[in-house]
């Protein structure tokens, strides 16, 4: 599965650079991508129709920056948040690799969520999967688990998708292919998507977490970082912790107040691995990481 | 974690926290001075009066009673000057009238101006009488009636104190009198039971043993005298025989020759016809022609006539004398001696008595002593008393005499006002630490490990460029705190009232 999904991915973005790089818009081409779907997976012709209804879902760099995408290329190689996502990344894949061995593809499940709104999940599952994506060690894709307005669907342009809904109303979909990818190679969006007619609104939790469970069958070896709504306002994180590997609690500094973390935590307790992350750190104290200066980036030659 | 990690903690969340602190700061400042202003002022009237502390019955019965102290004399002063009636006085005296309506408000204007009213002794003699209030007329009145008072009370209890010290003496003198009429009675009795022993002015202060004993010694140093006398005119007349036989032919008849004697010296100065002369001459003549006829009835003891010679004669008289002389000393002897021995009896059966008329006589003298002193003291008050209603003036004086106070001697603004701004910076500092303590937020990372779970790290929020307008904003707003203050100062919520009012 990984290896046809791979130059796919290349040929959309490097078509999605020069698009971007040449109209300045994000009115791409439909022509290039079943062009490109048809070259590289001539074996199924049933699926490359509805590949190419999702309007090349090729989501360029700029918006990922916009969306809160820490790291550019054409910014500083070495920023203090990224070296300090880069971390939470390592002790996420330790995690994961450190899994029991009978946990199945429940241990590759990440679930980011926070006791309040605003907390900062879209930013860290953002820039969590960026940085597993970009340090190439494993293929990511970023779940919306949320579907709220201005959530990461909307922030990337690709809220009109099918998406995570979709899978959980339609158990027979197939899972795999839902997945859009983006201008980092092994990064990919799942959306929330758009609701399907005729179904309810909001998908039960059960339902969804049925659908991730699904997701991370589908996709082997493939990292789910699921971007979840707050646990102390929806019901949805609880029934995510119980199909995630593992939870990243984000906690927003000088703000969360400890017994609305502790009672987030309670929310989360179907999950055996529970972390916390520690966002908008504004204090900076000398026994806290990168508080001795910028160290530079290593010469480019 | 490091201390300066908790106070980077504390500053960086008590920034956070700073309007709030900074408004409870403006509250308290606000609030505060408002109070301030709204306490009323204390004006304070005082006085000073000299008072002579030399009060009459120190000075009459200095040595006798004890003397009081001018402490003491002032202490008695202020409790008479504050007490009930007087500070009534004071009451309906004063504007303090109006202020009251009902008997217990009353009394608590009266407890007080007891406390409030102070008599304070500076030097000897010299008071100072102060009071404060809300109205400098009122203090100052207070302060007036309070003198007023206290001339009147200086004056009648030194009047009081004449009268009483007038009646003490005369009291004195009564029981004195009484008293030394008995212990005369007393020594009189005494001595009239025991007179023989006791020592009598007549005798110059000699018992009448010891007289008796003198006289005795006397008698019988006469007696002894009169032997020794007798044994002499006996010696004398023993040995005159042969004496008077060689010398007794050629005188002839003394009586003779005393009427020529006579004769001699009448004619030296008189002529023979002189009355006298011839008188004499008869004498002469008469005698001697009864030379032979006085010769005659001598004539049986003519042996021993022819022997005794006038000397003789003489000195067998003296010898009779001397006889009867003893006799009469050897009778006065007698009695002496049974004088004496009766007088020893007595003062042998009653050995006390010396020791207890000397104890009655030392009673006496001392009840005489004290009572004269008593009358001469007596005379010394009625004295003093025709001169005291003259000198009252110079006893008090006003020194200074109680002035309208124009400006308040408390409270003092500026000091509760900085007090204020003190504590409502206090306040607001100890609302922003408040805030931070109760706030269970998370700073750092250490913060976060304590929930005791895998922390994963900290992402840094992205440095937000440094804006000064919340510096300046919130230090404009502290500044205006000072501003505020300074107004206070200048008195602008003063004005402010009075334009209001």
């Amino acid at each position: 599965m990984n290896a046809p999904a791979n130059p796919r991915a290349h040929l959309v973005e490097r078509a999605a650079e020069m698009m971007g790089g040449l109209a300045g818009g994000l009115a791409t081409p439909a022509v290039p991508l079943p062009a490109a779907g048809t070259t590289s997976r001539p074996d199924r012709p049933a699926q490359a129709a509805p590949a190419s209804t999702r309007a090349v879902p090729v989501i360029p760099r700029a918006t990922l920056v916009e969306a809160g995408l820490i790291h550019s290329p054409d910014g500083p190689l070495r920023s203090r948040p990224w070296e300090e996502m880069t971390i939470v990344q390592h002790q996420v894949l330790r995690t994961i690799r450190d899994a029991a061995p009978g946990t199945g593809p429940r241990a590759r499940v990440v679930l980011v969520t926070s006791a309040m709104p605003n907390e900062g999940k879209t930013f860290t599952s953002l820039n969590l999967a960026a940085s597993i994506a970009i340090s190439g060690a494993r293929q990511v894709v970023l779940v919306d688990a949320d579907g709220r307005l201005g959530g990461i669907s909307h922030a990337l342009g690709v809220a009109g998708a099918l998406g995570l809904r979709a899978l959980a109303h339609d158990t027979g979909s197939r899972a795999a292919a839902m997945p859009l990818p983006t201008a980092i190679e092994k990064l990919q969006v799942l959306p929330y998507g758009a609701c399907p007619d005729g179904q309810p609104d909001l998908p039960s939790g059960a339902t969804m977490a049925a659908a991730v469970l699904r997701l991370a069958a589908a996709l082997p070896d493939t990292i789910l970082v699921l971007d979840s709504p707050p646990c102390l306002s929806t019901s949805e994180p609880s029934a995510l912790a119980a199909v995630s590997g593992q939870v990243v609690l984000v906690v927003s500094a000088q703000r969360t107040q400890r017994n609305e973390v502790e009672a987030a935590l309670d929310m989360l307790d179907a999950c055996p691995v529970l972390q916390l992350l520690l966002n908008r750190v504004q204090l900076t104290a000398n026994d806290t990481f990168g508080a001795h200066g910028n160290y530079g980036a290593p010469y480019a030659t | 974690m490091q201390l300066g990690g908790v106070v980077q903690r504390y500053v960086s969340a008590g920034w956070g926290q700073r309007w709030k602190a900074l408004l409870v700061t403006w509250l308290v400042c606000i609030f505060g001075w408002m109070g301030v202003q709204l306490i009323p002022s204390q004006y304070e009237s005082s006085a000073r009066i000299y008072a002579d502390p030399d009060a009459i019955l120190a000075t009459l019965l200095r040595g006798i009673a004890v003397e009081s102290s001018p402490a003491g004399q002032v202490e008695v002063l202020q409790r008479t000057l504050l007490s009930r009636p007087n500070l009534e006085k004071v009451i309906t005296r004063t504007d303090l009238d109006q202020r009251v309506s009902d008997a217990a408000e009353r009394d608590l204007l009266i407890t007080r101006l007891t406390r409030e009213i102070r008599i304070t002794p500076q030097t000897r003699g010299l008071f100072t009488i102060d009071y404060r209030d809300v109205s400098p007329r009122v203090a100052r009145d207070v302060v007036q009636t309070m003198l007023t008072l206290f001339m009147e009370a200086a004056v009648s209890t030194d009047r009081q104190q004449m009268a009483s010290a007038r009646t003490f003496v005369a009291q004195q003198i009564t029981s004195y009198e009484v008293q030394l009429r008995q212990a005369e009675r007393r020594r009189a009795e005494f001595q009239a039971q025991y007179i023989d022993l006791l020592p009598s002015v007549a005798l110059g202060g000699a018992s009448r043993l010891e007289a008796a004993r003198a006289r005795l010694q006397q008698v019988q140093g006469e007696l002894q005298d009169a032997r020794m006398r007798r044994d002499l005119t006996q010696q004398q007349i023993d040995a005159m025989p042969t004496q008077a036989e060689g010398g007794g032919g050629g005188s002839g008849d003394p009586r003779v020759a005393e009427a020529e004697r006579n004769l001699r010296d009448l004619r030296t100065r008189f002529t023979d016809q002189h009355p006298e002369v011839t008188a004499a001459q008869r004498v002469v003549a008469q005698l001697r022609s009864s030379g032979g006829g006085g010769g005659a009835p001598r004539a049986p003891t003519g042996t021993r006539t022819t022997r005794s010679s006038p000397e003789l004669e003489q000195l067998r008289v003296r010898l009779v004398d001397v006889l009867a002389q003893i006799s009469s000393l050897e009778r006065q002897d007698r009695d002496g001696r049974a004088e004496i021995t009766r007088l020893d009896a007595v003062a042998r059966s009653e050995p006390e008595i010396q020791a207890q008329f000397m104890n009655l006589d030392r009673d006496y003298t001392v009840l005489r002593r004290n009572y004269e002193e008593l009358l001469t003291r007596r005379e010394s008050i009625q004295i003093a008393g025709a001169a005291r209603t003259n000198s009252d003036r110079v006893k008090l004086e006003v020194i200074d005499p109680p002035t309208m106070p124009t400006s308040a001697v408390a409270p003092n603004r500026p000091l509760l006002s900085a007090g204020v701004l003190i504590a409502g910076i206090g306040a607001g500092l100890m609302v922003a630490i408040l805030l931070v303590r109760l706030d269970g937020a998370f700073y750092s990372v250490h913060d976060l490990r304590g929930l005791g779970l895998p922390v994963l790290g900290g992402v840094s929020a992205p440095k937000a460029p440094r804006r000064l307008a919340p510096v300046f904003g919130f230090a404009g707003a502290f500044t205006l705190l000072f501003a505020g203050f300074g107004a206070v100062l200048a008195g602008v919520p003063g004005m402010l009232f009075r334009m209001i009012a």
